[in-house]
């Protein structure tokens, strides 16, 4: 055998073995390639929902801090009210009505421990001048007080809604 | 001195000068003389019931000396008996002026008021959380 022939069937086995390999390589390039796709979409529509979730839970915390507004814009309007009708009996009455009726109902909700607080002493101070124990200046105090106390209690709200936005 | 510090001075003593000749007192001041009369006052939570005798014998009886050297004197009819025991107390007011009396280890809000020409003290126990009990002690000062 002349070592033309050799050379011509050493050829042909690489190119049997390349036949045989090439198909494989193929099918194992498609799979790969369709395995990175699918993960590929697993990892967008996982960020997706992720997304999602974090705007659902701002959206949320945005809708309970415009509640938190209401309510608090509603006890401030119930404080002032307090404050400024401490000379007619029957106004007085129906601001302390209108108070009660939050600081048992809706405040509870929204409210944070130094609102409560601050509520409780105005719920209190509103007794003590019912009773003639305290002035119109003390009464003022406390609706002072817990109007401050609203105030910062909604830019913590606010600042915790911002840090959570993306 | 420069004659702007001399001026910001002589400022200070006119704005000064009327307050304390004027005698002004504090809000502080001002409970601390109600609550001590200016040297002491002996408030009643619940007027002694005592035996006629020489000892110290007694049905019932509460009483608070408060004196303006920070101390107060509790009396109290304990087993038909008179225990007195006397206490260190303090007075602080919050930023919303509420006056807040420690006496002993206990501190309670303090108010003093009026009612039908009777002075009362009263100390209150509270919390902050809206459904906890809020304790009153209303002690009255006797003029006699």
């Amino acid at each position: 055998m002349s070592s033309t022939d050799g050379e011509t069937n050493s050829y042909k086995g690489v190119e049997i073995i390349i036949k045989a390999v090439a198909p494989v390589l193929t099918v194992v390039g498609i799979l790969i390639g369709v395995y990175e796709f699918q993960a590929g979409e697993r990892n967008t529509k996982e960020r997706e929902y992720e997304l999602i979730a974090r705007q659902d839970s701002i959206e949320f915390k945005r809708k309970v801090w415009e509640q938190q507004l209401e309510v608090y814009r509603n006890l401030a309007g119930a404080a002032g009210q307090l404050s400024t009708a401490t000379g007619n009996a029957q106004e007085f009455q129906k601001a302390a009505d209108r108070f009660e009726q939050i600081y048992w109902g809706t405040a509870p909700l929204f409210e944070d421990e130094s609102t409560e607080a601050a509520f409780k002493d105005l719920h209190l101070a509103v007794g003590d001048f019912r009773a003639h124990r305290i002035g119109a200046n003390e009464l003022r105090l406390a609706a002072a007080a817990a109007g401050d106390s609203m105030r910062a209690s909604l830019a913590r709200s606010w600042g915790q809604l911002r840090k959570a936005a993306p | 001195m420069r004659r702007s510090s001399l001026l910001t001075l002589l400022f200070s003593v006119f704005l000064l000068v009327p307050r304390v000749a004027a005698g002004q007192v504090t809000p502080y001041q001002r409970i601390v003389d109600r609550l001590t009369g200016g040297n002491e006052r002996e408030w009643i939570f619940q007027a002694f019931d005592e035996h006629l005798g020489s000892d110290d014998s007694c049905r019932e009886g509460e009483s608070y000396r408060f004196k303006t050297n920070n101390t107060v004197e509790i009396e109290k009819c304990v087993n038909r008996r008179i225990v007195r025991t006397q206490h260190r107390w303090h007075l602080a007011l919050s930023s919303t002026g509420k006056a807040m009396l420690t006496i002993g280890s206990d501190t309670y809000q303090a108010l003093l008021y009026s009612q039908r020409d009777v002075q009362l003290l009263r100390l209150r126990k509270t919390s902050p959380r809206r459904p906890d009990l809020t304790i009153d002690k209303v002690l009255r000062y006797e003029q006699y």
